[in-house]
């Protein structure tokens, strides 16, 4: 079902799965490129948490996917901002789940449960806009460095694979970290050689270069999740 | 440039290395295991594969950062880098040992 919730002055959608008795998990999606490509997966993983029995949240971050604010307006604090009023507003949600991105803002609610699979720092993201740029302004014949790009961008933003980034959002991502907290699941898939609480099987969706679906892998999320927050 | 083959070495760590970047590969690409198990030193990469356009190139030079546990930099990437399958290893290789 699609609901809305209000921050900031706009309406900013909100997919709802599940029945309103049922625990209720905040679901946080990449950043970025990253959630348009994985736009189905965290979709049918809200689907087959319901049907486990578990209500969950997929909200839009203001300045992405439907939303009508310019992403040039977003940062990092501005969206753990809209997070605590989805929340106040569709909630009250007791776990949080991101992927990737996500779970640079799930501290927005305070140290609750989270899971995390494969989640990523922000400057990784923004090493990876940054090569776009590069990659683009050379085929214009222009040499770009990712320092000097940086330097401009702090002070009076940047435009980086198509994402308008103001400077506050830039200097709050180049120094995001997943947070620390005492309940905390990390996930990763079973060829990861990094550290995890629990695998699954499945592929980084994320990067591909043409978007894909993976209906196994949203089953595979949606059960350790469930798993997860059933304790 | 590092003179290690591809084949006939049994090193782990180089093996590592190579398993990382095919892997990296067939993530970006969507490739099965089959495909990417067949892509050898000669395998062509940009230009020959048209999902690797830029914005592919910089995901997978990202990956290959935090997989490696490598850090590279922006005048270490031109278009030999990607020509094909074995100077991507001999790349990753080489930034390992340095």
């Amino acid at each position: 079902m699609i609901a809305r919730y209000r921050f900031d002055g706009n309406d900013e959608l909100c997919l709802r799965f599940g029945a309103d008795d049922a625990p209720k998990l905040l679901i946080l999606p990449p950043l970025f490129d990253e959630a348009n490509r994985v736009r189905h997966l965290m979709v049918e993983t809200g689907r087959a948490l319901a049907e486990l029995g578990i209500a969950s949240l997929l909200p839009d971050l203001p300045g992405c996917n439907e939303s009508v604010v310019p992403l040039e307006h977003a940062s990092i604090s501005l969206w753990q901002a809209a997070l605590i009023a989805c929340c106040e507003q569709l909630g009250p949600v007791t776990h949080i789940a991101s992927l990737r991105g996500g779970a640079l803002i799930d501290d927005a609610l305070g140290d609750m449960p989270r899971w995390r699979l494969a989640p990523a720092k922000g400057g990784q993201l923004l090493r990876t806009m940054l090569r776009t740029r590069i990659a683009s302004d050379r085929e214009s014949g222009i040499i770009s460095t990712s320092e000097a790009l940086m330097e401009r961008a702090r002070t009076s933003g940047i435009e980086l694979a198509g994402n308008s980034l103001s400077p506050c959002m830039i200097r709050e991502l180049d120094s995001a970290a997943p947070s620390d907290g005492s309940a905390i699941r990390l996930v990763r898939f079973a060829d990861d050689p990094l550290d995890a609480d629990g695998r699954i099987a499945g592929a980084p969706l994320w990067l591909r270069a043409e978007p894909a679906h993976d209906p196994a892998m949203a089953q595979a999320m949606a059960a350790d999740i469930a798993a997860w927050m059933r304790g | 440039m590092s003179d290690i083959q591809t084949n006939g070495q049994t090193n782990g760590q180089n093996d590592t290395v190579e398993r990382v970047v095919r892997n990296v590969l067939r993530d970006i690409l969507g490739l099965s295991e089959d495909q990417v198990a067949g892509f050898d030193r000669d395998t062509e990469l940009f230009g020959a594969l048209p999902e690797l356009d830029s914005m592919a190139v910089a995901g997978l030079l990202t990956e290959m950062e935090d997989r490696l546990d490598i850090l590279i930099e922006d005048d270490e990437v031109d278009g030999e880098l990607f020509e094909n399958f074995g100077n991507l290893v001999d790349f990753a290789r080489a930034k390992l040992a340095a």
